[in-house]
């Protein structure tokens, strides 16, 4: 009976445990962007996605980037930027 | 008292050794002073001042260029690949000419030809292995940017890593420039990642 007791104790404890450590990692949403392994965050257009997709690319030694739309949408742009940024700090982890 | 004494003569002589180490002057190998001296104002422009002190500015503002800073001392050891929009998109070490006369001389130059492969015609390699493969020839005296040791100095040439080189040779093209220049420009890159940063964090607030 008290093994028992033990055993129930700790598997409510074990079962707190990892009830706690899934609730502090992000939620990711059905409308999450996530390219390469990384969330991009969530409702991104499809400019801000071809940016992303761009400047990964770009990181990985292939450069890609459409100058026009660089320099005349902003949503191309940043993720552009932001896919250079994200998809290198992967490289160097 | 004779082992005290004993030990307090070994902690003198060894101190004096010590002092006369730090004391010790070390010579560096110098670097040959360049005629040109080449300063970067802003990612695109350059301050070319000639060996009779005339100043110019050379602006590459829509053109595809390199900008290397020697691995001299004060200067990075580093090249940068900027776009036509003035983008730094591209990092990477070099190693540059040793001293002794092999300095890569500052300069703004145009990209010649490129190879894939190739063996250098005046220090060809004693095994018989390409030594300059990825060739990509930006002066006729035969300074090249190439695939090389970065941990060594070159003859004069600027040697890149494998990785990094097979990204440059693919991108570069006969419009583009090379910027061989002594000093920094790496808080150019800071300088635009930072504002990047900025701009994206403002822009995921709103979408």
């Amino acid at each position: 009976m008290q093994y028992t007791n033990i055993f129930v104790v700790g598997a409510v404890a074990i079962g707190l445990l990892l009830s706690s450590c899934s609730s502090k990692q992000n939620h990711v949403s059905k409308n999450n962007f996530i390219y390469n392994g990384i969330n991009f965050g969530t409702d991104k257009d499809a400019s801000y996605k071809q940016g992303v997709q761009d400047g990964c690319y770009t990181t990985a030694g292939n450069y890609t980037k459409n100058s026009n739309r660089f320099n005349t949408d902003k949503s191309y742009r940043l993720g552009w930027a932001d896919g250079r940024l994200q998809c290198e700090q992967r490289i160097q982890k | 008292m004779k082992k005290i004494l004993m030990t307090i003569a070994l902690l003198y002589v060894s101190g004096a050794l010590i002092q006369a180490e730090e004391n010790r002057q070390v010579t560096l190998p110098s670097f040959k002073k360049q005629n040109t001296t080449i300063i970067p104002r802003s990612i695109t422009k350059f301050e070319v001042i000639d060996k009779n002190g005339q100043s110019k500015i050379v602006d590459l503002k829509g053109k595809k260029f390199i900008v290397v800073s020697v691995s001299e001392p004060g200067s990075e050891g580093k090249s940068y690949a900027i776009d036509e929009d003035g983008l730094i998109w591209w990092e990477n070490k070099i190693s540059s000419g040793a001293y002794g006369g092999h300095e890569t001389p500052n300069g703004i130059y145009p990209i010649l030809l490129k190879r894939r492969y190739h063996m250098s015609s005046t220090h060809p390699s004693a095994d018989g292995i390409n030594n300059m493969d990825f060739e990509m020839l930006f002066d006729n005296r035969g300074y090249a940017l190439h695939l090389g040791n970065t941990n060594a100095l070159s003859h004069g040439c600027i040697h890149i890593g494998q990785r990094d080189v097979a990204t440059m040779f693919k991108w570069v093209d006969k419009k583009t420039k090379v910027v061989i220049m002594r000093g920094k420009y790496g808080h150019f890159l800071r300088q635009e990642v930072d504002a990047y940063k900025k701009e994206i964090k403002a822009y995921k607030k709103k979408h």
